[in-house]
């Protein structure tokens, strides 16, 4: 994945940053952190395609039909549905047979502690399970991007840094994961640092 | 393909499952939407019938062609009116001969003589049950009270001829009221060798063949030649027709109102649905198939509701034993709004999908 002088305006005229460059390989995991408001979910979004840079582009070489898996702060969740339900919706969506999905939300569940929960509709869980839950679904599948906005923030310490090594972890899977992040104390050693900056990414 | 088409149904099975108050709400409303229109348009329906007979049972469709003293009506000239078309029956009457009923002591009856399809004829007078056509030989008024309409009787008629047997004739029990008040109690009976004159020509007409047949009737019995005509009904042409009324009632857009009214459940339903289709879509299901998903949600919905709409609306028709047009009328009705609105299912959720996938997330 290649991001080459991206930038991004807001519709109020208000530039959030430019000149952003990165690359990133198979294997290779980076956290982006800065100050409230510099854009860093918006960066996360314009990585994602799910927002379209107002400069430079972005561009990705994989083989998979649908190339990311979002972690996206408890928004991105079928509320009325189960953790292992929601857990294998990336898999459902790439047309993974549904006992292979289960499989692998299972084990994505059993990794983050929430076992217990698995046949829980997500209305009725805490924010920090919810946020879990979201995880849990980036690692349950296979696609080769991990975006992850904030998978720390509503986690007590312990859960925090078990979500941060699994997510590092995948880069052992040939996967890149991309978080954005106030909580570097979380943070593995292992992986890559960069402060957004209304100029660009600092690493 | 059919893999992830499988799993687009199963997600949208279970996302039905998994909120079952909203799909139950959903399919209840919509039933009973869908229910009202058949109600609506069946009790309507019914109404404009009930009218249509109303006006056939008070002489709307029954033409009468006098003739004034010094006028020679033919009765071959009256009966030959039956090959015209739009003219359900035309007998020509002679008389009336009073008769003592059953024996010379009994009540007097005023007896006309036809010539003519007389059974067609008291047929066509009134929608009424028992009332087809049958091989008989004659009708006798209801008011007579010898029976029910419908009945067959055996009457002796005892005409003031001297002879003390009473004439037996078949009857078959009638209402001729669509004739006029001056008929009640009144026999009709074949015209014998020997009848007097005809005085009168009737005329059943078809309900769109009115002012046709009057104006073959007022042609070939002219007014210059001492001919009156009119309808049974008294200014019959005054009077909106049952079957104009009943393709001009206002219930015939009942389905369509229902079907907007349903637009606006659905972009409801769409608008409740939109941020759940965005995750979908955040997690990268392709925009066509979000919409699938969103489309067979409706769909499913409508579908048992359609269903459940269809076996109580049945269930209503055999426990009150309706039937004829104003089922046709409502079953059409149903089967529109059903069809309809599952047509707009599609073009609903389009309408509704979110332009922006992030707003939508975040729009909880």
């Amino acid at each position: 994945m290649t991001a080459s002088g991206l930038g991004y305006r807001l519709p109020t005229g208000r530039t959030l940053f430019e000149h952003v460059e990165l690359r990133l390989d198979p294997g290779d995991a980076i956290a982006i952190s800065g100050p409230s408001g510099t854009g860093k979910s918006t960066l996360l979004w314009l990585l994602g395609n799910l927002l379209t840079p107002t400069a430079g582009r972005v561009d990705i070489s994989a083989d998979h039909p649908q190339p990311y898996a979002w972690v996206l702060q408890g928004l991105n969740v079928l509320s009325a549905r189960t953790l292992l339900d929601n857990s294998a919706l990336c898999n459902t969506i790439d047309g993974v047979p549904p006992r292979v999905a289960r499989t692998r939300a299972t084990e994505a569940v059993d990794a983050l502690g929430l076992t217990s929960l698995a046949r829980t509709r997500l209305r009725n869980v805490s924010g920090g399970e919810l946020q879990r839950a979201t995880v849990a679904r980036a690692l349950a599948s296979t696609r080769p991007v991990i975006l992850a906005d904030e998978p720390t923030n509503q986690l007590d310490r312990d859960n925090a840094r078990l979500v941060m090594e699994l997510l590092d972890n995948e880069r052992h899977h040939n996967r890149v994961v991309v978080i954005v992040t106030h909580d570097t104390a979380a943070l593995p050693s292992t992986i890559r640092r960069a402060e957004l900056t209304p100029g660009g990414l600092v690493e | 393909m059919t893999r992830r088409l499988l799993a687009l149904w199963r997600e949208t099975v279970a996302n039905l499952i998994a909120r079952p108050a909203t799909t139950t709400s959903a399919i209840v409303l919509l039933s009973t939407l869908f229910l009202l229109v058949f109600v609506n348009e069946h009790n309507t329906s019914a109404t404009a019938a009930d009218y249509a007979d109303q006006l056939r049972h008070d002489g709307m469709f029954v033409y009468v062609i006098q003739a004034s003293t010094g006028a020679a009506l033919n009765a071959t000239d009256c009966v030959s009116l039956n090959q015209l078309d739009g003219v359900d029956a035309a007998i020509a009457m002679a008389g009336p001969v009073n008769a003592h009923l059953y024996a010379e002591a009994g009540p007097v009856i005023p007896v006309w003589f036809t010539t003519g399809p007389l059974a067609q004829f008291t047929a066509n007078l009134a929608a009424h049950p028992g009332t087809h056509p049958k091989p008989t030989t004659g009708a006798i008024d209801v008011d007579s009270n010898i029976g029910r309409i419908g009945d067959q009787r055996v009457v002796g008629l005892s005409f003031p001829t001297g002879t003390t047997t009473p004439t037996l004739v078949d009857v078959d029990i009638v209402d001729l009221s669509p004739l006029g008040d001056g008929l009640a109690g009144n026999a009709l009976i074949p015209a014998p060798r020997q009848a007097p004159q005809p005085s009168v020509c009737l005329i059943t007409t078809a309900d769109d063949s009115r002012d046709a047949i009057a104006t073959a009737a007022a042609l070939a019995f002219p007014k210059t030649d001492g001919f009156s005509q009119r309808w049974a009904l008294s200014n019959a042409e005054r009077f909106e027709d049952g079957r104009t009324r009943f393709e001009t009632r206002p219930s015939l857009v009942t389905w369509l109102a229902a079907t907007i009214i349903v637009c606006v459940l659905f972009a409801m339903y769409a608008r409740l649905r939109r941020n759940d289709l965005a995750v979908y879509a955040a997690n990268g299901l392709r925009p066509g198939k979000v919409a699938t998903i969103g489309t067979l949600e409706i769909l499913i919905v409508n579908f048992i509701a359609t269903a459940i709409a269809a076996a109580a609306a049945t269930i209503m028709v055999h426990t009150n034993h309706t039937s004829g047009l104003p089922v046709q009328a409502a079953s059409a009705a149903l089967a529109r709004v059903c069809i309809a609105t599952a047509l707009v299912a599609a073009p609903v959720v389009a309408l509704m999908r979110p332009r922006s996938i992030i707003d939508a997330l975040k729009d909880r």
